[in-house]
């Protein structure tokens, strides 16, 4: 073991050291997106809430749907719902699909 | 495209570590108070307060022009995980202490003692494999931690793993790596699953594995320094912790060592697990694999008489009584103790026909499919027919299920026979474990063991 020194005596500053090695796994830096600018206003636009399957998600966005419709009655709200039970690591080529169903999402509800 | 996330409150510092480690540390974030969220979601009439009550930050969070910096946000900086730290004492025992308040400080342990990695320690522990120091063995989720030999060691000498153990530990991480195992959802689910790990050929009894009575127990530090080794490894080099990005809601059933055992190969009555699913008998293989829980208990131990046929019956009544088909997705490992597995031979079963009895008597009639409304999905029937159409269901069994959904019918609670994983260990008298996990296509791997320069088996 890398263990240098002797055990302390009286009036002995530190005398032993650990050397270790750092355990964690380096991370690639990934490239940095910014988020998509927001156009004013909602009003005309197909606003996509993206159930993403939990329970009750479902219920809290259709929710959502009523206030988004009452607000901005020139704009389509619908619903997309994620397959189920897969995280996004599984579903490389669903994410995309997104953008094809309006101009803007809201995704929920994340636990 | 423009759009917000609606996470609650409590997951914070999980989305925004998500979105970090994708790249677009901006996302706008709308939060729900947890307390209320979790208690207002039955229906659309009880989360109507809850959505008039974030409604105002929904439209802001969706029509706010962009600052400067979620315009053109600044790279992301990745901290240097290597180098020497240095931990100074006024002796060894004072260094020691040091050295574990510092790394469960930064992280970087599980809340028992580590062994000091040092670089003496470290390079014994490389010498148990041929293979070198600097090869990656994968991308560890969720961070995407660069898993390279050398990382692995350093967390296998915190774990007190000896050096010829070094072997099971990389294969088990091949294993956790692989494309097909769902990492992602086991280090981060709410789900709290624990990995179950087996050990299987000549190199289990060499190593001193235990699969006998007490095997997912201590005193025996093959288990528990292999199934420690790969806690730590998936913890520092995934980049996991508690509350941050690893949101198990009650911590894992085995924290410290995962389910980690052997199976008792010399009292099966059938071929080790490893051979059933392709390997050759003298290989060494690990397989890692994920349980939604503590594995359920059947037979009488030492306490009330069983009988082999008994314990099948009681595993297809818990497993048809579970309310539940989710037929996408289930997985089950069986670890049936040596007597009964023998009882069970001596009455004609095989792993095979034993698998293809359970995969029978486990089919829930279609007039019965009446799962919880989930995923989205108005009854468990569209649940179904959803699995089919996006693939989940695999190639080949998608006919299967399609034949069975009339009335009449009868819906397997599995893909196919072989998701019925059936091993054999325990003591005499035993109990029999059920472990299950919801993810068929990424439940569980088997790797084999190569490359060990200190055991007589696993060298190739």
């Amino acid at each position: 073991m890398a263990y240098v020194g002797r055990e302390l005596k009286a009036g002995d500053q530190a005398v032993a050291r650990l050397e270790v090695l750092n355990p964690r796994g380096e991370i690639p830096a990934p490239p940095t997106l910014a988020i998509a600018p927001r156009s004013l206003p909602l009003d005309g636009k197909k606003i996509v809430l993206v159930d993403n399957g939990k329970f009750g998600a479902n219920n809290f966005l259709a929710a959502l749907a009523d206030l988004l419709e009452a607000k901005y009655p020139t704009a389509t709200v619908v619903m997309y719902p994620k397959p189920a039970a897969q995280t996004i690591t599984n579903l490389p080529n669903w994410y995309p699909t997104v953008r094809q169903q309006g101009d803007l999402f809201v995704f929920g509800v994340g636990d | 495209m423009p759009g917000i996330y609606f996470i609650t409150s409590e997951f914070l510092s999980d989305a925004k570590s998500a979105a970090k480690d994708a790249g677009m540390p901006g996302v706008r974030i709308v939060t729900l108070p947890a307390g209320r969220y979790y208690r207002s979601r039955a229906s659309k009439e009880e989360a109507e307060p809850l959505a008039k009550g974030c409604f105002d930050s929904l439209i802001e969070a969706l029509t706010r022009p962009l600052t400067l910096e979620e315009a053109k946000p600044s790279p992301i900086e990745i901290e240097r995980e290597d180098g020497t730290i240095r931990v100074p004492g006024e002796g060894f025992l004072s260094a020691f202490e040091k050295l574990n308040e510092l790394f469960l400080a930064n992280r970087w342990a599980d809340g028992l003692p580590i062994v000091p990695p040092t670089r003496e320690l470290v390079d014994a522990m490389l010498a148990g494999t041929t293979r070198s120091p600097q090869e990656v063995i994968a991308q560890v989720a969720p961070k995407k931690g660069t898993a390279t030999v050398e990382k692995i060691a350093i967390n296998a000498v915190m774990a007190g793993a000896k050096p010829e153990y070094f072997p099971v530990i990389l294969a088990a991480m091949e294993g956790f790596t692989d494309k097909n195992y769902d990492l992602t959802h086991v280090q981060a689910s709410t789900g709290s699953f624990t990995p179950v790990v087996i050990v299987d050929g000549p190199i289990a009894e060499e190593l001193g594995f235990n699969s006998s009575i007490g095997m997912l127990g201590h005193g025996w530090r093959a288990n528990s320094t292999v199934g420690r080794a790969l806690r730590l490894s998936l913890l520092n080099i995934g980049q996991t912790w508690p509350q941050v990005n690893d949101m198990a809601l009650t911590g894992r059933l085995e924290a410290y060592t995962f389910f980690t055992f052997a199976e008792d190969t010399a009292r099966s009555p059938w071929e080790p697990y490893h051979v059933s699913v392709g390997f050759r008998p003298e290989d060494s293989t690990v397989t890692v694999a994920t349980s939604v829980s503590s594995p359920t208990l059947f037979g009488g131990g030492a306490v009330m008489p069983w009988t082999g046929q008994g314990v099948i019956d009681s595993i297809v009544a818990r497993i048809k009584g579970a309310g539940v088909v989710w037929p996408h997705s289930q997985t089950y490992i069986l670890v049936l103790h040596p007597d009964c597995a023998i009882d069970l031979a001596q009455h004609g079963y095989s792993r095979k026909s034993l698998q293809e009895h359970l995969y029978e008597q486990t089919r829930v009639p279609y007039e019965k499919v009446a799962g919880p409304v989930f995923f989205g999905h108005d009854n468990e029937i569209d649940f179904i027919r959803a699995s089919i159409a996006d693939g989940r269901i695999r190639v080949g069994r998608a006919q299967v299920f399609l034949d069975a959904l009339r009335p009449g019918g009868r819906i397997p609670v599995v893909q196919s026979p072989s998701d019925f994983h059936i091993v054999v260990a325990g003591g005499s008298p035993g109990y029999d474990l059920l472990f299950s996990y919801p993810g068929t296509n990424w439940a569980n791997q088997t790797k084999r063991i190569s490359g060990a320069t200190l055991t007589a088996a696993g060298r190739r």
